[in-house]
């Protein structure tokens, strides 16, 4: 286990390194450079200006050699300042990082508090109408386009029926109550684009395990439908539920960029998509490593918690 | 009639019965349809879908625009209609191409297995676990002349579509490679592929001429579901004005105005939408179907 871990950790690692390089690269050749935006709010500056400070800022360097200054720079923890925001890169993302929890967490939690009971039964009753239910829900989930969901609900609950606001934040100082106005349509759109799925998954692992042997043992027992689905059952069916919440990890934190961006939610997938939209190279850069490194990070997770909720499972040999 | 309990014609015969996948075939093709003879429905309306008309601007449905007008004027049925020319297109395409990727990557991996399989695979694994809208969007925002490629070309009005075919295909292959692979994998124990070895046939015959074959019907079920997550992802990436570049109309790109024209033409965001919710929940439901005609056993 110990092995493995320290494999995956390697490989991890590796993973990142060659990913700082490509996102690098990428950046670089985005729409426009740092000195001609500065060069064009500045009309006083010559072409000698431009020049030298091109040469001060590395850019008249192959990619290479930039890259490696680039991250000499970052392990001192000298990782720039947002041209956005005017502020070093790990003041904005902070903020950011914490807004984006809110929101999907609040997602996640009320997504998983509907799916699992929503999986069970349908699974404790194959081909009910509530199994055929879910798997319609969960087809409609995987098909709708966030974006649009998203319009859709605000044309009716804001427009419409004028119920609530449109997107943003509450304004500073505002009671819970407030707050929680401006997060139900975000939060309604990211679970009822998941809600499905996550059902669809919860009832496929419950279906499994209710097909094993110690399940007809506890029925023969004597042990009530209840007791043989909510106690035998559940324990075991929720470990591959666990798998994908772990999956679901990274993504709590690079957020729900779509759903982030149409709600004007200030939380990592906005910042994400305004720091490539507005040229703030830094930012973007940063913003994108940390999306990477987490996702990478809830990967590894989900094998730790799948090895240590099922003690069946050993990870590490015949790979 | 000799055979006619051949594997085709018994996955035939489950798929017909699957009336959810049957319906949403009709409506796929229905759809192809219309998106196909969108020309002669410009010609029917007598304008054309990029046809500018601001004193025209967002009509309600009328004869001459049975769907009403945009924003600037241009008629929604025939944008729509072109619109799904291009996200059919951008999905088939995109869809074939990684399952290409995906394919060539798993049947290798999976066919020689031991260190070949090992590399891919975790190098697979590392895709997966990458942030793919946000990469999906930085690659969509580069800009192609820095990377030394004929400007006449970079402007052109195509060259958004074959952008987001690559795109797409470049981070969509994993699920199938793993799948391929996961196949091939036990397929290459099998008499046949030891009977061909025997003889002294090419890993290139093999992995080809024997064992992809075999392979055909997963593929066929993996592209169908692809499909639908591809018209997704490029409705998603023109919403944000990073795919499908105006005026050629794309689904998606249609949207794009709507959040600005909420409170002025709410009805406007409904019918882009509309469409890529019906089209992508048919390829889904037309996908199960085929699953489960091919392969009986999986499910219930």
């Amino acid at each position: 286990m110990r092995q493995y871990l320290l494999a995956r950790s390697a490989q991890s690692l590796v993973v990142i390194l060659l990913m700082s390089f490509v996102i690098y690269g990428l950046i670089g050749l985005m729409p426009g450079d740092p000195i001609d935006i500065l060069a064009s709010e500045d009309p006083t500056m010559t072409p000698e200006d431009v020049a030298a400070l091109r040469a001060l800022y590395d850019l008249d360097l192959p990619v290479y050699e930039r890259y490696l200054n680039w991250l000499g720079r970052a392990f001192t923890g000298e990782l720039g300042y947002s041209r956005l925001f005017g502020q070093p890169v790990l003041d904005v993302l902070g903020p950011a990082l914490v807004s984006t929890l809110v929101l999907m967490g609040t997602a996640f939690i009320v997504a998983i508090a509907i799916a699992i009971p929503v999986g069970v039964l349908a699974a404790s009753k194959p081909r009910s109408a509530l199994d055929y239910g879910v798997n319609l829900f969960a087809f409609a989930g995987i098909s709708l386009p966030s974006f649009w969901l998203a319009l859709m609900l605000m044309t009716l609950l804001c427009v419409t029926l004028g119920w609530l606001p449109a997107g943003g934040t509450a304004p500073a100082g505002s009671g819970v109550l407030e707050q929680l106005r401006y997060m139900l349509l975000p939060v309604a759109t990211i679970v009822i684009v998941n809600v499905g799925s996550y059902s669809r998954f919860v009832r496929a692992s419950m279906l499994e395990v209710l097909r094993k042997d110690y399940i007809r043992t506890a029925r023969a027992k004597g042990a009530g439908q209840w007791r043989v689905v909510w106690r035998h059952g559940l324990r075991n069916g929720m470990i591959p539920v666990v798998t994908i919440l772990a999956l679901e990890f990274g993504s709590l934190f690079s957020g729900a960029l779509i759903v982030e961006t149409i709600f004007s939610w200030p939380g990592m997938g906005k910042l994400i998509f305004d720091s490539i939209m507005g040229n703030d190279f830094n930012l973007a850069l940063i913003a994108l490593l940390l999306a990477t490194v987490l996702t990478l990070l809830g990967n590894l997770l989900a094998d730790i918690c799948y090895a240590k909720l099922d003690p069946r499972i050993v990870i590490g040999e015949g790979r | 009639m000799v055979n006619n309990n051949s594997p085709l014609v018994l996955a035939l015969r489950r798929f017909t019965r699957h009336k959810l996948a049957m319906t949403s075939g009709m409506v796929l093709l229905v759809m192809i349809l219309l998106a196909l003879c969108a020309p002669l429905f410009e010609i029917w309306l007598g304008v054309g879908a990029n046809d500018v008309n601001l004193l025209n601007r967002l009509q309600g449905p009328s004869l001459a625009h049975p769907l009403g007008t945009d924003e600037l004027g241009r008629d929604q049925f025939l944008r729509l209609l072109y619109g799904g020319r291009v996200s059919l297109f951008v999905g088939f395409t995109a869809a074939v191409f990684s399952v290409v990727i995906g394919t060539v990557i798993g049947l290798t991996a999976g066919y020689f297995g031991g260190r070949v399989d090992a590399f891919l695979m975790r190098m697979t694994d590392s895709f997966i676990a990458l942030p793919g809208l946000p990469l999906l969007i930085v690659i969509a925002a580069i800009d192609l002349s820095k990377l030394g490629l004929p400007d006449a070309w970079v402007q052109s009005e195509s060259v958004s579509l074959y952008r987001i075919v690559f795109i797409v295909a470049l981070l969509g292959w994993t699920g199938e490679a793993r799948l391929v692979r996961g196949a091939a994998l036990s397929l290459r124990e099998r008499e046949f592929v030891m009977a061909a070895k025997g003889a002294g046939a090419s890993h290139r015959h093999i992995m080809f001429h024997h064992i992809l074959p075999n392979l055909l019907s997963p593929i066929i079920v993996a592209v169908t579901l692809s499909i639908g997550g591809v018209i997704l992802v490029e409705s998603a990436l023109s919403f944000l004005g990073l795919g499908i570049q105006p005026p050629v109309a794309s689904w998606g790109n249609m949207l794009t105005n709507a959040q600005q024209l909420i409170w002025e033409a709410p009805m406007q965001a409904v019918y882009p939408g509309l469409m890529i919710f019906i089209t992508v929940i048919a390829f889904n439901f037309l996908g199960d179907g085929l699953q489960d005609a091919f392969d009986p056993k999986a499910e219930y």
